[in-house]
């Protein structure tokens, strides 16, 4: 009995003597917002006051990212005013400047901008063209939906009842037609009427590019987008047959998702080149259909803010690309793709915070 | 240091084998078979998604057998099973999943009747696999490693056929497999095969810092009848299995349980 009472004690202060797991910070002491010069992407670097921009109150905004508690995923926050790069910040690791991520539903931008090249290249006729005017062999099954146009997806009111938490996945790993997977789901809306935000329209546009310009989606990115913006360095996933998926998947670095911004701020101008119409931006990019989040109107893939006089990418993990025109300013956070809703936390607060350093 | 811990591992079972001078009759020696329930307490840190820890409470269901003869072989089987939350979530919507089999041969090492040490290797096979749905909704985390390596297993026998049994383990060569730090795909295949599939992907040959783990268990034995006999046990795994392309999955778990002897 006495050795059983000493071995219990042991057993008792085992667990104890055993240390625990530490939790550790998720990013990096704050060492200002100050942006990394002599690179050769493209980017003039400038200061807050060369820019009429408050110092102080940017460094609150930057001071929040990097808060422990706060924007716990966050992978980089950039601003870009007067055409130029003002601050930016790694928190989680500087060599994420460099690093490729996937930017998800931002993706479902960049379709809207390449839709307008496209229509400008006459490789679509008009937004008011039907799908199955482009693919009909893929409306066999499902006849009742020869209806949808490319605005309806712009817009995401094809009425199709595309469920993202379920089907998304299926989209992405069927090795089946990938269109006629997004065409097969049921129709609870007529098309036109209602907003229902899934990733299967964006696809159904991305098909349609695909399938009229001979080449891949992506590839039609690259040699209409990205290079003339000087990005190298992308990628962007198919599904198994092949079609680019247009919601999502397009991998990209900070600064070049900044560029993406900086395009639309300009009007579609890059260098003394017209790389996208600016009426397409215009059209793209006003209030086009009213929501049930968040009471953002909805433009061509592109969420609406009143509020900002300005318009954004958003994309899964709180990501974003907000533009606002009068401020001649681009905002740029990214963060983990795929946290969960609970921790994207508050972007408007951030932009609050940097729309009122501007003068 | 490699060279020297493997010295101070094999020596001991070259200078005694199986015929060596401490093995002695064993009166007690048969198989047996035996089931194991254990709760406790798991803790993760998968730093390739994020430095904090998630916590929760664990059950692992063990099936097993021993062969003391000579020398002692033992086999077991786990399952292992863990919701877990980190600090800043509410619920404990994550789980870790873990797969066990080891199989060892300890050579007795002293001459004693009432304590008994005996030293072999052992080969361990884990399969470690987490989701955390609330970091990241797309894909797996894993952390599996097969691996050789040395159990030291201390009996001593007490009055009233109780008995203390205390072993621990540590690995000295291993391959392992974690996922790419970076994984430019937006979700892992979540079939079934595409879960095996993944957990036997990536696999490289580990050092010591790719692979360590340290699985200490002790067992109070007593007996209920006259043929039977049951103990309680408590345990202390310690796992570390980092790439070198990527950063440490570390696992602790401490765990009381009881266990039936067949």
């Amino acid at each position: 009995m006495k050795t059983f009472k000493r071995y219990f004690r042991i057993l008792l202060l085992l667990p104890i003597v055993t240390s625990c797991l530490k939790d550790e910070p998720f990013k990096l002491s704050y060492e200002g917002f100050q942006p990394v010069s002599g690179t050769d992407d493209g980017w003039t670097i400038s200061t807050p006051e060369d820019e009429q921009m408050d110092r102080t109150v940017i460094d609150e905004a930057y001071r929040l990212v990097y808060d422990d508690s706060r924007f716990t995923m966050a992978r980089s926050l950039l601003i870009i005013r007067n055409g130029k790069l003002v601050a930016e910040a790694y928190p989680h690791d500087k060599s994420d400047m460099d690093r490729i991520a996937n930017i998800q539903s931002m993706t479902k931008s960049f379709t809207s901008i390449l839709t307008g090249i496209a229509l400008k290249q006459h490789i679509l006729d008009s937004v008011n063209q039907t799908f199955y005017s482009i693919y009909p062999e893929w409306f066999t099954d499902n006849p009742e939906k020869k209806d949808i146009t490319v605005k309806q997806a712009l817009t995401m009111t094809t009425g199709i009842d595309f469920n993202n938490s379920e089907d998304t996945q299926t989209l992405y790993q069927t090795s089946g037609n990938s269109v006629e997977f997004v065409l097969s789901q049921p129709r609870i809306y007529d098309p036109g009427i209602v907003f229902h935000y899934h990733d299967g329209s964006p696809h159904l546009v991305s098909a349609a590019i695909q399938k009229r310009c001979g080449t891949t989606f992506s590839e039609f990115a690259n040699q209409n987008l990205f290079k003339p913006l000087g990005i190298t360095d992308w990628k962007w996933e198919a599904a198994q047959d092949g079609i680019t998926f247009g919601a999502f998947s397009l991998y990209l670095k900070p600064r070049d998702c900044a560029k993406f911004g900086q395009l639309l701020l300009q009007n579609g101008r890059w260098n003394g080149q017209t790389v996208v119409d600016s009426n397409w931006i215009a059209e793209a990019t006003q209030p086009l259909v009213n929501t049930h989040i968040s009471g953002a109107p909805y433009g061509y893939f592109f969420w609406i803010h009143p509020a900002y006089h300005g318009f954004a990418a958003d994309g899964h993990g709180g990501q974003k690309i907000l533009v606002v025109p009068d401020k001649n300013l681009v905002i740029v956070y990214t963060a983990w793709g795929y946290t969960s809703g609970d921790f994207f936390d508050n972007f408007n607060e951030l932009a609050d915070l940097i729309l009122k350093s501007c003068h | 240091m490699k060279f020297r811990i493997l010295i101070l591992t094999i020596l001991p079972l070259l200078l005694t084998g199986p015929g060596g001078v401490a093995q002695e009759a064993d009166s007690s020696s048969r198989v047996l078979h035996f089931g194991s329930l254990q709760f406790g307490l798991n803790q993760i840190k998968e730093e390739n998604l994020h430095p904090k820890v998630s916590t929760g409470t664990c059950m692992d269901l063990t099936y097993g057998f021993e062969i003391r003869k000579k020398n002692w072989q033992k086999f077991h089987l786990t399952l292992g099973y863990s919701r877990l939350k980190t600090e800043l979530e509410e619920l404990s919507k994550s789980l870790n999943v873990k797969i066990n089999l080891s199989y060892s041969t300890g050579f007795k090492l002293t001459r004693g009747t009432k304590f008994n040490y005996y030293l072999g290797p052992e080969a361990t096979l884990a399969y470690n696999f987490s989701f955390l749905p609330n970091w990241d909704d797309s894909h797996l985390y894993w952390a599996d490693y097969l691996s050789i390596g040395v159990k030291n297993s201390f009996l001593v026998k007490l009055k009233n056929k109780n008995a203390l049994v205390t072993d621990l383990s540590i690995p000295l060569f291993s391959v392992f497999s974690r996922p790419e730090l970076y994984r430019l795909y937006k979700i892992d295949d979540t079939d079934a095969g595409g879960i095996i599939s993944n957990l036997n992907s990536n696999i490289s040959a580990a050092h010591l810092t790719n692979v360590f783990f340290l699985h200490f268990q002790t067992e109070w034995r007593f007996p209920v009848f006259k043929t039977k006999t049951q103990a309680f046990t408590y345990s202390l795994d310690w796992v570390r299995v980092k790439h070198n392309d990527g950063n440490p999955y570390n696992q602790l778990t401490n765990q009381i349980g009881l266990k039936l002897f067949l």
